[in-house]
């Protein structure tokens, strides 16, 4: 019984039926939708690189006006630390440098992150 | 096509060339359609799913380490894309299945075992109906079904063993009916 069931499934199986012809444009179908992935992907990618780089430019600008701002009068960006005055509202306006340094830093690591990943799915 | 060819034509398609993929397309779609058709049962639905393997093989082709013959890592994806069209066409699926059976009826009625367990196979669950069928092509060996469908051969043997069984009971409940519906006429 197991026997024949065997032979049966395996002649079941493997027998050729006439629904089993493919089109003869399948190839041509295929090729169709892969090539619409690719110009996909080529679109995907320029508006990224453009984008973050985009941000890079307009934080670095808001980097450097801040600290022309922050800075003492006169344009020099040194920055004097003074403990003794701690009540100063200076030290806000100095120490607020270092969360904007921070946050530009992460975007940069971020963005790095962003183009590193793009570049090994293309 | 020799596995290096293959590897060639890969590498060609990954630095850009896409039209080279139209030869592994032409090469195995063959195979494909065939998982396919005997998965899903369905003419249409099986082209569609032979075609969505071969997509999805060329989104992942960068992540085709070789490990395994390229013929076998798109037979995975085959009988994966199988199963999910199996289920979502289920019933569309065995309804065309019964229409195509009672159009080539007296073509089929000179084997009536074939058609009882063409039937029987049909109302196994899509799951179960690939395992069996990769486990009796031909042209797949036990170790290739096992990577395919990612089990261990001992998995392999254990559920074909339990289909097996199953299709049997299947197959019992039918006759009876049929010896039922005689004594009825």
């Amino acid at each position: 019984m197991n026997n024949n069931l065997d032979k049966d499934l395996q002649e079941a199986i493997n027998e050729e039926s006439s629904s089993q012809e493919l089109s003869s444009n399948f190839t041509f179908k295929v090729m169709d939708k892969v090539e619409q992935i690719d110009l996909k992907r080529e679109i995907k990618k320029s508006p990224l690189v453009n984008w973050v780089s985009g941000l890079i430019f307009t934080l670095f600008g808001i980097l450097i006006t801040l600290i022309l701002l922050l800075g003492e009068r006169g344009g020099s960006i040194a920055i004097n630390i003074d403990f003794t005055t701690l009540q100063d509202r200076s030290f806000v306006k100095t120490f607020m440098l270092v969360p904007i340094i921070v946050l530009v830093v992460g975007i940069f690591v971020f963005a790095d992150t962003l183009l590193r990943k793009r570049n090994k799915g293309i | 096509m020799e596995e290096v060819q293959v590897k060639e034509h890969i590498n060609q398609i990954i630095s850009g060339d896409t039209r080279e993929y139209s030869i592994l397309v032409e090469q195995y779609k063959g195979m494909v359609y065939s998982i396919c058709f005997k998965i899903i049962g369905n003419q249409e639905l099986a082209e569609e799913a032979a075609q969505d393997t071969f997509v999805k093989a060329f989104k992942s082709l960068n992540k085709f380490r070789g490990n395994s013959k390229f013929s076998t890592w798109l037979y995975q994806i085959a009988y994966f894309t199988s199963i999910n069209a199996a289920r979502k066409g289920k019933k569309e699926s065995v309804d065309l299945q019964e229409v195509y059976l009672s159009e080539n009826k007296n073509e089929l009625e000179t084997d009536e075992r074939k058609v009882l367990l063409h039937q029987a196979i049909n109302q196994l669950k899509p799951e179960e109906k690939a395992i069996i069928t990769l486990y009796y092509l031909k042209e797949l060996s036990l170790e290739e079904v096992a990577v395919v469908a990612r089990l261990s051969l001992s998995n392999v043997k254990v559920k074909v063993h339990r289909i097996k069984k199953k299709l049997g009971s299947i197959l019992e409940n039918m006759l009876n009916e049929e010896i039922k519906e005689l004594k009825y006429e």
